[in-house]
C-alpha cells in the first residue's frame, strides 16, 4: 500500500538531485585536486541520471560516454601529469572565500527566483498517466534531425521551412570541423618539447617566499574594536526594524535625543534601516578581510560610508544628516589607515 | 489540490493531484538543480588556484546549463516543450565541452612544462 503511494519518478529525481548538488559542493569545498576529480565524476554521473529521468535517454547515454568516459578521463590524466606534492592541495584565501560566497549566494537567489517565476514551469504535466515509454525514445529523431530531417516537426505551418530547413545539418558539419581542428591543435600544443623540459628543470621554483607578518597591538585592537562596534550597530539596526521606538508624549531633556531619532526613523523610507544594517555587516566582513592582510578591504571600508551617505542623502533626511553620518563613519577609517601606516615595519607594507 | 489554468478545464481536467509523495516533478525543480550546479561551478572557477580546478568549475557550469536545456525539452515535465531542440542543444554543448577540455588541458600542460607550476596566479607573463 505504502509502496503504491510513492511517486518513484519524483523520489529518484530527489536522490539524483541530492547526489549531484552534494558532490558538486564537495568539488568546490575540497582543496585536494585528486578528490575534486573523483567528486566531479560522481556529480556528472548523477546528472546523467537526471537526464534519463527527464526522458532524454540519448543525451543521458552521451553524458555517460563522452563526459564521464572521455572528458573526465582526460582531466584525470591532466591531474596525474601535474600532481606534484605542492600542487595537490592548494588553499584558497579567506578573503576570496568571503567574496565568492557573497557573489555566489546572490546569483543563486536570482536564478532560483527566476526558475519559479513562470507559472507553466511550476505545474507538472497533467495527463501523466497517458505518457508512454515510446515518447522517450528520441534517438532516431535526433539522428534524423542531424541529417536535416525533422520528423517531430512534419506538420510545421510554414511550407517553405518543411523540407529540411529547420534541421541541424550545418551545425553538425561545423562541429565536426571544429573537433578535427581542436584535436590537431591540442595534440600539437601538448607534445613534449625537449627544450622546454630542460629549461624547466634548470630554473628555480617560482614561488613567493613565505613572509613573517606581525601585527602591532594597536592595529589588532583597532580592528577588533571596529568589528565589535559595527556588529553592535548592525544588531541595533535590526532591533529598530523589529521594534520601532515608541514616541512618548513628555519631552524630557534626557529623552530629547531618542525622540529626535524616532522622528528621523519615522520619516525615512522602510528600506533604509535594513540596508544600513547590511552595510554595517559588510563593514565587519571588510575588517576581517583587512585582518587577513588584503589591501582591498581598506578600499571597501572607505567606500561603505560613502554609500551610506549617498543612501541617506537620497531620502527625506536631507544632505546635512548625510554629511554628518559620512564624517562620523569616515573618522574611524582614517584612524585605522593612520594606524596601519605607523609603526615599523608598517602593516600597510606587509599587506597584499 | 491546485486549480489548473483555464484552458485545461475545458479538457475535463478539474484538479491537479499534488497529494502523492513526493510531489510531482516540474520544470522548476530541474531549473533549481541546474542553478545550484551553475553557481557552484562559477564560484569554483573564481576561487580555485589550480588550473585544473578552474577547468572542473567550467564543466560544472556547462552541466548546469545542459540540465536546463534538457528540462525545457522534456515531454515528461510539461505539455508544450522545446521538443527535440533542447536535447540537440545539450548534445552540441557536450561535444563542445569535450573540445574545450582537450584544448584547455593542452594549454595547462604547456604552461606546466614551461613554468613548472600549475598555479593560475603565476600566469602573469603578459602583465603590463
Amino acid at each position: 500500500m505504502l509502496l503504491a503511494a510513492i511517486d518513484w519518478h519524483a523520489l529518484l529525481f530527489l536522490l539524483f538531485a541530492l547526489v549531484a548538488c552534494g558532490f558538486g559542493a564537495a568539488v568546490l569545498l575540497t582543496s585536494n585536486v585528486v578528490r575534486m576529480a573523483f567528486y566531479l565524476t560522481l556529480c556528472l554521473g548523477a546528472t546523467s541520471g537526471l537526464f534519463f529521468l527527464a526522458g532524454a535517454q540519448f543525451v543521458g547515454a552521451m553524458q555517460l560516454m563522452i563526459y564521464v568516459g572521455g572528458t573526465l578521463v582526460l582531466l584525470i590524466f591532466g591531474v596525474m601529469l601535474t600532481a606534484q606534492a605542492r600542487f595537490i592541495s592548494m588553499k584558497t584565501g579567506a578573503g576570496e572565500w568571503i567574496l565568492g560566497a557573497i557573489v555566489g549566494s546572490s546569483l543563486l537567489l536570482l536564478l532560483v527566483r527566476a526558475g519559479f517565476s513562470v507559472e507553466s514551469w511550476r505545474l507538472p504535466r497533467l495527463d501523466r498517466d497517458k505518457i508512454t515509454l515510446a515518447e522517450g525514445q528520441t534517438s532516431t529523431a535526433i539522428g534524423l534531425a542531424l541529417t536535416s530531417v525533422r520528423v517531430d516537426k512534419l506538420s510545421a505551418p510554414n511550407e517553405k521551412l518543411k523540407p529540411g530547413m529547420s534541421g541541424y545539418l550545418l551545425p553538425f558539419v561545423i562541429v565536426s570541423m571544429h573537433l578535427l581542428v581542436v584535436l590537431i591543435g591540442a595534440g600539437y600544443m601538448a607534445r613534449t618539447k625537449r627544450l622546454g623540459v630542460n629549461r624547466a628543470t634548470d630554473r628555480p621554483v617560482a614561488q613567493a617566499p613565505p613572509r613573517d607578518r606581525d601585527r602591532s597591538f594597536f592595529v589588532s585592537a583597532g580592528l577588533a574594536s571596529g568589528m565589535i562596534v559595527n556588529l553592535l550597530l548592525a544588531v541595533g539596526c535590526c532591533w529598530l526594524v523589529a521594534k520601532p521606538l515608541a514616541i512618548t508624549g513628555n519631552a524630557a531633556p534626557t529623552n530629547q535625543f531618542l525622540l529626535q531619532l524616532a522622528k528621523a526613523i519615522d520619516a525615512a523610507p522602510s528600506w533604509l534601516l535594513p540596508t544600513l544594517g547590511l552595510l554595517f555587516l559588510a563593514n565587519v566582513l571588510l575588517l576581517v578581510v583587512v585582518w587577513y592582510w588584503q589591501k582591498w578591504g581598506v578600499v571597501g571600508l572607505v567606500i561603505v560610508p560613502l554609500v551610506m551617505a549617498f543612501l541617506i542623502a537620497s531620502t527625506s533626511l536631507g544632505q546635512a544628516a548625510a554629511v554628518t553620518i559620512a564624517l562620523i563613519a569616515l573618522a574611524p577609517v582614517v584612524l585605522l589607515i593612520l594606524l596601519l601606516c605607523s609603526g615599523r615595519p608598517t602593516a600597510w607594507s606587509q599587506m597584499e | 489540490m491546485l486549480r489548473p489554468p483555464d484552458g485545461l478545464v475545458a479538457d475535463g481536467i478539474t484538479a491537479i493531484d499534488m497529494d502523492s509523495f513526493p510531489p510531482p516533478i516540474t520544470v522548476s525543480h530541474y531549473l533549481v538543480v541546474g542553478a545550484v550546479l551553475f553557481v557552484l561551478g562559477a564560484v569554483c572557477m573564481a576561487t580555485k588556484r589550480n588550473a585544473l580546478g578552474v577547468l572542473m568549475g567550467i564543466e560544472l557550469v556547462l552541466n548546469g546549463a545542459n540540465l536546463n536545456f534538457v528540462a525545457f525539452g522534456s515531454r515528461f515535465l510539461r505539455q508544450d516543450t522545446l521538443g527535440l531542440d533542447g536535447e540537440l542543444m545539450a548534445l552540441f554543448v557536450i561535444v563542445l565541452a569535450a573540445a574545450e577540455a582537450a584544448v584547455a588541458l593542452a594549454i595547462a600542460l604547456n604552461f606546466y612544462n614551461n613554468h613548472t607550476t600549475i598555479d593560475v596566479d603565476h600566469a602573469d607573463d603578459l602583465k603590463g
